[in-house]
């Protein structure tokens, strides 16, 4: 175990503030939001406390930036520290699931566990989520932890009120959380109903204690469900929404007898909903593609490793059949058919991030068709020179897709250069202005993130939207100011003649040809990897 | 009620020819794809005719039917010489056979296959071999084996994607040169793992693992095996209709079935 624990401590840790090069709007949101509501008790908007960060207007689940909030204070603002909980909490779940494991199953001798904790230490689709500021990893260790001591309590009942906790925060951390969380706590809860009649007695004390925890945690936050905000995102996002788009299949030139059957949105949306879901389960996309989504994926890796295949189907086969391990089956398959559904409801294909959950059952089924097949098979010296070969392979390729090929080929999606050319165009002149072009994005979160603006500052200088209105009032202000910088669309001629300032942009906004017809003075070119310019910053002429 | 199972039956299976004719017309590349597929089902017709003993036999016409189908008789004579653990004089004569017109015609068929890489291609792995300090490594990663093995796992992981079969593909998926036909109603997803489910017990189960093993391994060689996988509609016909006998004893079977009928109707209707 301890080896296991090395080597997915090395994956999470290892170069973290560094890989993924750059840092994205979301990690840099969730970060400088905690840094506000250490400073200032408040978030960027100057709202104390809220129950979830209003953001991009996108409204984020709050628990990351509030577990980031006291860290922040032995720790600097940066990318290393802001992902440093989501690292942490990656490796902790191995463990978890570990202990989960063992806890659950018949057999006290069995493999199983390590065998499980080792697939998951691995496997591309955890570690990704590990080094990267999202607040779906931090949700799964927490759902993870509520299922352990929820069939620990079941011996000690007072550890209901601990899971009863973690329950909780899972649903707090995460949007599909609020799904799986739920449905998860009921159907195990149904499984055990015979013991917890029978001792019904013994664990009302805690059972109440555990419901008032549990409402007060999850109540405030359930409130604010009917709000515009939250609305908005699930509108955008579902696939039962026509609001934007209509279901997948929709053929609106169609116009036969049965064109109200054939059009029927309600059996179009559950054609589109099977097909979602069970690409989850397809070996296509477990083992060959993974997700499409530039930053949920690793260049050249799915979410699991190809010869993990035949134990996927062995295990799940197997499990299927298995008649001793009760407990392990119905958790293992149920949280297997339970966790892709709220990612099934959402338009992506094969959403890795909204999926996580499944990693747990899929590691285990896994890591039980591995055992499965060393039962039947007799391994000798050569089957385990093979097996650590592969294994060795795997690493190695991990290793390379992590720390090379994705800080070539997906820079540009972790958004590299920004904080760099920011620096330049600061360090370049003391005084000037600096215009920052947010035609793509809201650089302006970045801007505040590197330069560790100061939040009172901001707030006072930046304002949209009543703080009454917070939740409820969908108004965006694109421009921001933050003393001599400002974060708006660059308008030529307004913003690049008469004074001197500087312009920070991609070359999209400022090509070299603009350089040239307006007079501004190329600075730097800020470049990928890859060669090619990321941002650039020039400096406009007085005149 | 014995109505409603054979146009349930006849609903899963008219789907992909349908599409397929819809899409490609009879032009020669589908009139030689159609050869293919009635050469399937002459294999599983002596299969059952002679117990196992000739179904390969009309294999080895295959690649003269087209090139592309040159190893699906040699994998099958291979995989059945395992699933039997012997091979027998006949299959031997078919891997000699069609061993000879695939060497004959190895030239055509490479140019099919994915052996040969293209500037874009080549591009990406040099690009990848710049990036490693340790050579050794660039490598281990990014060599022959390594570029083909991806190409074919790409295949071979779309070629056993249910999704395939019962969605087009995927929703919202673009995939370059596919068709992405429809080619079993959707709701015949359950049917299908049903029958892959109880497989075991049916008669047909190894000539239905050695047709659809060899076909999918060897349609994962080919650089685009679109229109090609038509001869996969037997065989996974096959499988549905082992799901939908299951069913068929099944409580509540007539509501499940007038359920299947009513909704690949629509399917079809989409199709037509």
């Amino acid at each position: 175990m301890v080896i296991i624990l090395a080597v997915g401590f090395y994956f999470r840790f290892n170069k973290l503030g560094e890989a993924p090069a750059g840092f994205y709007l979301d990690e840099a949101a969730i970060g400088y939001n905690a840094y506000s509501v250490l400073l200032t008790d408040k978030d960027e908007y100057g709202m104390k406390l809220p129950l979830i960060f209003r953001s991009f207007g996108d409204f984020k689940a709050p628990v990351y930036s509030y577990i980031l909030v006291p860290l922040l204070k032995y720790f600097e603002l940066n990318e290393w520290s802001t992902r440093f909980p989501s690292a942490l909490f990656g490796i902790s779940t191995v463990i978890v699931l570990f202990l989960l494991i063992k806890e659950i199953s018949e057999n006290k001798k069995s493999l199983l566990p390590i065998v499980s904790a080792l697939f998951l230490a691995i496997s591309p689709w955890h570690v990704l989520f590990s080094r990267t500021t999202y607040e779906t990893n931090l949700a799964l260790f927490f759902l993870v932890s509520a299922i352990l001591f929820l069939y620990k309590s079941f011996k000690k009942p007072v550890l209901m009120v601990v899971s009863a906790l973690f329950w909780s925060l899972s649903f707090l951390t995460y949007h599909s959380e609020r799904l799986i969380a739920p449905m998860m706590l009921c159907l195990v809860l149904i499984s055990k109903r015979e013991l917890i009649l029978g001792k019904v007695k013994e664990y009302r004390k805690y059972m109440v204690l555990s419901v008032i925890v549990g409402l007060v945690m999850v109540l405030p936050t359930v409130f604010l469900f009917k709000t515009p905000g939250f609305l908005s995102r699930a509108n955008t996002l579902s696939i039962f929404s026509t609001i934007r788009q209509m279901p997948y299949g929709f053929d609106d030139e169609y116009s036969g007898i049965f064109s109200g059957l054939v059009k029927n949105e309600e059996i179009l949306m559950a054609r589109e909903f099977a097909s979602l879901y069970l690409s989850y389960f397809s070996p296509r996309y477990l083992f060959n593609l993974g997700d499409y989504g530039p930053r949920s994926s690793y260049p050249e890796m799915a979410t699991f490793f190809v010869w993990q295949m035949p134990f996927y189907l062995v295990g799940l086969f197997g499990l299927i059949k298995e008649k001793k391990e009760k407990d392990l089956k119905f958790l293992v398959l149920t949280m297997l058919l339970i966790s892709p559904i709220p990612a099934a409801m959402t338009r992506d294909p094969y959403s890795s991030i909204r999926a996580l959950p499944q990693v747990i059952p899929l590691v285990v089924i896994m890591a039980y068709g591995l055992l499965k097949i060393s039962e039947k098979i007799r391994i000798n010296a050569l089957g385990y020179t093979v097996g650590f070969a592969v294994l060795l392979f795997s690493l190695v390729k991990l290793n390379s897709s992590i720390f090379t090929l994705n800080e070539y080929f997906r820079a540009k999606h972790w958004e590299y250069g920004l904080k760099e050319a920011i620096n330049i165009a600061l360090e370049h002149s003391p005084e000037l202005p600096i215009i920052i072009d947010n035609s793509r994005g809201e650089p302006y979160i970045q801007a505040l993130f590197f330069t560790k603006y100061d939040p009172v500052s901001y707030q006072n200088e930046n304002f949209e939207v009543n703080l009454g209105e917070y939740y409820t009032n969908m108004n965006r202000v694109t421009r921001k100011n933050m003393e001599r910088i400002t974060v708006k669309t660059i308008e030529f001629g307004e913003d690049t003649g008469g004074k001197e300032q500087y312009l920070v942009a991609d070359v999209l906004a400022i090509s070299d040809e603009q350089i040239r017809n307006h007079k501004m003075i190329k600075i730097a070119d800020v470049k990928y990897p890859d060669g090619s310019v990321a941002y650039r910053v020039v400096k406009t002429r007085k005149y | 009620m014995k109505i409603i199972y054979y146009l349930v039956l006849l609903a899963a299976g008219i789907c992909w020819p349908l599409s397929f004719y819809k899409a490609n017309g009879f032009g020669r590349i589908s009139w030689a794809i159609v050869v293919a597929v009635a050469i399937v089902a002459t294999s599983y017709y002596l299969g059952k005719k002679f117990d196992g003993k000739y179904e390969l036999l009309p294999l080895a016409a295959m690649p003269l039917v087209d090139i592309r189908y040159a190893l699906v008789p040699i994998l099958a004579v291979l995989i059945k010489a395992v699933l039997e653990k012997r091979i027998v004089v006949l299959n031997s004569a078919i891997i000699l056979f069609c061993g000879v017109i695939f060497l004959l015609n190895f030239g055509t068929y490479k140019n099919l296959s994915i052996i040969p890489r293209n500037a874009l291609e080549e591009h990406y792995v040099n690009t990848k071999l710049s990036l490693y300090e340790n050579k050794h490594e660039a490598r281990l990663l990014n060599n022959k084996i390594t570029s083909l093995g991806s190409k074919y796992l790409n295949n071979f992981f779309a070629l056993v994607d249910f999704n395939n079969y019962f969605f087009s593909m995927h929703p919202r998926e673009i995939i370059g040169e596919n068709q992405n036909l429809m080619k079993y109603p959707y709701i015949y997803v359950f049917a299908f793992f049903t029958g892959i489910y109880y497989l075991k017990k049916s008669k047909d189960a190894k000539w239905l693992i050695t047709i659809l093993t060899a076909t999918v391994l060897s349609l994962s060689f080919l650089s685009n095996f679109d229109k090609f996988d038509l001869i996969l509609w037997i065989p996974i016909f096959m499988i549905v209709t082992n799901g939908v006998a299951v069913v068929r004893k099944k409580r509540y079977a007539s509501v499940i079935m007038m359920s299947m009928l009513g909704l690949s109707i629509l399917e079809i209707l989409r199709v037509v």
